[in-house]
């Protein structure tokens, strides 16, 4: 069972670094110095009909 | 920091904070309570504290499913009425209604009171589910008491965007759900968890974020191209993602719920590509409409099986357009992918005539494989882009 969980290297790596770069550091804003468009996720979607 | 207010399934850090709360009450209850209190009680008060203290617009949602229940009552175990139709009109009537509002805005009912009391976060899906039971436990209606109408229409991992489950089997599921509480599961839930995770939250949020945020749209046929590819990999991520965290939640509190994506870009033609492109979705339309129009064009015995076959797909996918909403983009959208799978099973019944390949001819299999998922793609993301709005 143990390797099963650590067997996800790669998802692992992906979540950390992406966390990172993402939500951590917010890259976007400075790659993109004027970035107000909201992402819009398929929940967003669904929700902006309400 | 926290709000814990209007929260939608998978959307925020508060919503995985109530996601482990349930799996920890849960997990309690299963070491505690299992010989006195049912599952089903659980999950009712789980649902029910969820949606009426953190889910907007609990009012109407529990209004929504009493008028619901109230019409499977009455036309299932009350009148024990025959004909589908009308009592499927009902069901589907909010769910009209509401798509009807989105597309005329400018309709201002009582000072927008109508509009408020139906439009409800979920109402597609739920309909979809309803209609589902109607259809299939008519006959049984003794056995859907409305705990059990409840837990099925309102289960929090896919009560807003699926997938699609049907009764017998989420009843089946939450009858042995004490039992299905065990290490292995967890082990599958986690890995779920970790895969939909990266999906949604790093890869599609990523695309969004880097490239379709910032595409300028210039009118250009790049800007078309790159947004068209761009949309179609960021919603499969970001749908997929949200599936598997459905699947994750609903393992490890031990309700197996089916799986909704499976490499769909590899798929060779439109009908294995609904197999594995919103399953769920796939499995109900073929259940519950293509079937049934092609059983009623079937009776009627005027056409070839062939055009009865193409009527009834070209029908199903325009519903589905229908579906989405009343909106131009969605029901073009759905009426193309209706054009796709007719296309393919013309060529499918003309491959069958002539015992041959009717286009590629004697081609290597490997390489027709590789043609047909190529073009496929291609028509795919044509689909979705209009779906998407972004073209018109």
């Amino acid at each position: 069972m143990k390797k099963t969980i650590l067997n996800n290297y790669f998802l692992y790596l992906l979540l950390i670094l992406g966390y990172l770069v993402i939500y951590y550091f917010d890259v976007e804003k400075i790659i993109y110095k004027e970035c107000d468009e909201k992402p819009k996720s398929k929940i967003d979607f669904v929700y902006q009909q309400f | 920091m926290f709000k814990f207010s209007n929260i939608l399934p998978f959307a925020s850090l508060e919503f995985f904070a109530f996601m482990l709360f349930v799996i920890l009450l849960i997990l309690f209850s299963k070491r505690f309570f299992q010989k006195r209190i049912k599952f089903e009680w659980i999950i009712a008060f789980i649902s029910f504290s969820y949606l009426f203290f953190l889910f907007p617009k609990p009012i109407q949602l529990f209004g929504l499913l009493i008028y619901l229940y109230g019409i499977y009552y009455l036309f299932a175990r009350k009148l024990h009425y025959e004909n589908l139709l009308l009592p499927i009109i009902l069901i589907s009537l909010p769910l009209f209604f509401m798509k009807f509002i989105n597309v005329n805005p400018g309709i201002d009912l009582k000072n927008g009171i109508i509009q408020t009391i139906f439009q409800v976060a979920g109402l597609s899906f739920i309909t979809f589910r309803v209609i589902q039971l109607y259809i299939d436990e008519r006959e049984n209606a003794e056995k859907v008491s409305f705990l059990s109408f409840f837990n099925f229409t309102t289960f929090i991992p896919t009560l807003l965007i699926g997938p699609l489950d049907k009764f017998n089997r989420f009843n089946t599921e939450i009858k042995s759900a004490y039992a299905s509480i065990n290490a292995e599961n967890y082990l599958l839930a986690f890995n779920f968890l970790l895969k939909g995770l990266v999906y949604k939250f790093i890869i599609a949020e990523a695309i969004n974020r880097f490239v379709m945020s910032h595409l300028i749209n210039d009118g250009s046929v790049i800007y078309h191209l790159t947004m068209m590819y761009t949309y179609l990999v960021f919603l499969f991520f970001d749908f997929a993602g949200y599936s598997l965290l459905a699947m994750s939640f609903g393992k490890f509190i031990g309700i197996s719920v089916p799986f909704n994506f499976d490499k769909p870009f590899l798929s060779e033609n439109p009908k294995m590509f609904w197999q594995r492109w919103h399953k769920s979705l796939g499995d109900w339309l073929n259940d519950y409409f293509f079937k049934p129009v092609f059983k009623e064009l079937t009776s009627k015995n005027i056409l070839t099986s062939i055009k009865r076959q193409n009527i009834a797909l070209f029908l199903t996918f325009t519903l589905m357009g229908f579906w989405n909403g009343f909106e131009l983009h969605f029901i073009i959208s759905g009426v193309l992918f209706g054009l796709y799978s007719m296309i393919h099973n013309y060529y499918f019944y003309l491959c069958k005539k002539n015992k041959k390949d009717v286009l590629f001819g004697n081609l290597n299999p490997t390489i027709v494989k590789y043609i047909s998922i190529f073009i496929l793609f291609n028509c795919v993301a044509i689909a979705i882009y209009i779906f998407s709005g972004k073209l018109f």
